[in-house]
Formats: C-alpha cells, structure tokens, sequence
C-alpha cells in the first residue's frame, strides 16, 4: 500500500502535473458539450499509450511538456474560448501523450507497478473533479466568472514557471 | 472593575512575545509555495495597486469586474517571465509607483472609460509590477509551487478589493470606495516622492 499512495502522491505534491490536469479538467467542464466522458477517456487512452511507449523506449520527464498545454489550457479557460471538435480532441490527446510520457519518466526514476496505478488514481482525481466541479459551476455568472479567474490564475503560474525553467536551462 | 489575575497576566504578556512553530520548513511545495504567496503582500506598492485593480473592477461593474482581475495575472506573469528572463523594462519602479497613483485616481473620480483602455491601463503596470516580482524572485526551491503561491496571492488581492468595491451599490459605500481610491492615489504619490 506504501507504494500506491506513494505514487497517488506524484501529481498531487507535482504542481506541473496538478496544473494541466486542472486546467485540462476546468476547461472541459466549462465547456461541458455533452462529449465530456468520451473526450476524458481519450485523455486516459492516450496517457496509458504514451506510458507503455515512454516506458518502452525510455523517455524521460519534462515540466515544460506539461506547462505548455497547461498554459495553453489555462488561457482558453479564462477567455472562455470554444475549440472546433477536432481541435479539441487533438489537443486533449496531446495532454494525454504529455502526462503519460512524463509518468513514464518518473516510473524510470523508481516508481513500481502499484504507484504508477496510485499515480494514475491521482491523476484521474485531479481531472475529474475539476471538471465536475466547473460543469456544476455553470448554473449562474458569477460561478463562471470564478472558473475564468482560476483558468487566468492557472495559465499565469504555468507561464511563469516556463519563465523559471528556460533560465535555469540556458544558464546551465 | 475586576482585576486580572497576575499569572493570568503574565501568561498572556509571554503569549504576545513566543514565535510561531514552522514545522516543515524544508519541504519544498510548501516552502515555496508560501514564499511565493507571501512574496506580493510583503510590498505595499504591490498590495495598494493590486487592491486598486480589484476596486475599478467592481467600480465599473461586469464586464470590467473579472476582466481586470483575469488581464493582471496573465499580463503580470509575461511581465514575470521578462524579469526572470532578464530583458530589461525601463523605469520599473517608476512604473509601480504610477499604478498606484493612476489607479487610485480612475477610483477617486469615478473614471468609466471603455472596457479596451481600462485593460490596457492595467496590463501595462501588470507589466512593470510582474517585472519587479521577476527580477526579485530567489531561486525558488519549487519554482513552481512559488509561481503558484504568487499568482493565487496576487488573486486574492484583487478579490479584496473587489469586495470592498461591492459597497459601491450603496451612496455611502460608494463613497467610501472612492475615498479608498483617493488614499491609494496619495500613497503612489508617496511611493513618487519617497515620502513612504
């Protein structure tokens, strides 16, 4: 069991996971399109396949990887902007392949079969009840209103660590 | 009148001088989460612009309420990333210390101008207060968990001065928000002439 919450820790206590998965599930919870399910189990699909390959070919972890989309998600949130369909889709499978590869980096760095399953539990909490949560949100404006703010707040942060690692990068 | 007992006293004398326990100091999300949330309220030319943001917003009523307070972060943060960048801005604290004057001042007299220069007039101090923040920043033990701090701190600002903003439904509330206004355009000018 020490191993699965250890594992259920990673995204949670790893704000670049914490912030695409709740910037991913903001995003199409204030859509809400009816697709929602569907677009969440494309999300998991391509996680789990980006995993298997990341752990196949040996990829290594990334945050800005996972703050590009975040950034991207979290600026769509806040100016409440509705992608085309496939656009959509593209750029939740694009998460998806992002979290998974970054999992797979971690999994090489010594997480076991049960933590990357606690990982997994992790990230689906960190997903779903965001979008739950901004789905339910969308009765009156202000509540809308507060899901725009926290989807601003989301993209500032991931645009600042950006800022943070591209120093830290060019000064090594 | 009855009297405090002495030991009761003196209890309370030694509680006004004990130190809080920081338990955890050395994790890094919440060290520097807490830095970074901490890091905008520890200057008043911060706090004072920021809570003049949220004041207009809710001065000038939807849509300028949450557009203001959604422009400042975004624009603040590519202001950030410039500082840590090390692309220089010209005139920074110059800058700051006009936010608060220019700010203040739209709340004092009441200013409604559109919606496109209202954002505008933010965006560019966002700017000059993000660069500031940037250029400061430590070596964050968690970059991250400090941008996430920074940003949420920065928000709540805001979310203060909205509330204040709020009391404008009322003719003495608003009153009291433009008199708030003016407070904050005489502390810019006191951050201009040094006087604060």
């Amino acid at each position: 069991m020490d191993a699965f919450y250890h594992g259920l820790s990673v995204p949670i206590f790893n704000p670049a996971y914490l912030l695409l998965l709740v910037s991913a599930g903001l995003y199409l919870g204030q859509r809400s399109t009816g697709h929602n399910l569907k677009l969440s189990l494309l999300l998991f699909g391509t996680l789990l396949l980006s995993l298997l390959l990341g752990l196949r070919l040996g990829w290594g972890g990334m945050p800005g990887v996972l703050l590009t989309p975040a950034l991207l998600l979290g600026l769509l949130t806040a100016g409440s902007v509705a992608l085309p369909g496939m656009a959509q889709m593209l750029l939740v499978a694009l998460c998806g392949a992002a979290l998974g590869g970054s999992l797979a980096g971690e999994a090489r760095n010594g997480l076991e079969i049960p933590a990357i399953l606690g990982s997994l539990v992790g990230m689906a909490v960190l997903f779903y009840y965001p979008m739950l949560l901004a789905e339910w949100l969308r009765k009156r404006e202000w509540q809308r209103i507060g899901v725009r703010i926290l989807g601003s707040w989301l993209a500032a942060s991931a645009l600042l660590t950006l800022a943070f690692i591209i120093r830290s990068n060019t000064a090594t | 009148m009855k009297r405090m007992p002495p030991k009761l006293a003196l209890i309370l004398l030694t509680l006004l001088f004990s130190q809080s326990a920081l338990a955890h100091t050395d994790i890094a999300m919440g060290g520097g989460m807490m830095n970074g949330f901490l890091h905008p309220v520890s200057g008043w030319d911060h706090v004072v612009a920021m809570i003049a943001v949220g004041l207009w917003g809710a001065f000038l009523g939807r849509p300028a309420i949450w557009v203001l307070p959604i422009t400042f972060p975004l624009v603040m943060a590519f202001g950030g990333a410039l500082g840590v960048a090390g692309i220089p801005v010209p005139s920074v604290e110059l800058g700051i210390a006009l936010s608060a004057v220019v700010l203040g001042l739209q709340v004092a007299l009441a200013s409604r101008p559109p919606l496109w220069l209202a954002a505008l007039i933010v965006g560019v101090f966002a700017i000059f207060h993000g660069h500031a923040h940037g250029t400061e920043l430590p070596q964050a033990a968690s970059p991250i968990a400090y941008s996430i701090g920074f940003v949420v701190s920065t928000g709540l600002l805001h979310l203060s001065g909205i509330l204040f903003g709020l009391l404008t439904r009322w003719p003495a509330g608003k009153l009291a928000v433009q008199t708030g206004g003016g407070l904050i355009a005489l502390t810019g000018v006191g951050f201009l002439t040094g006087l604060v």
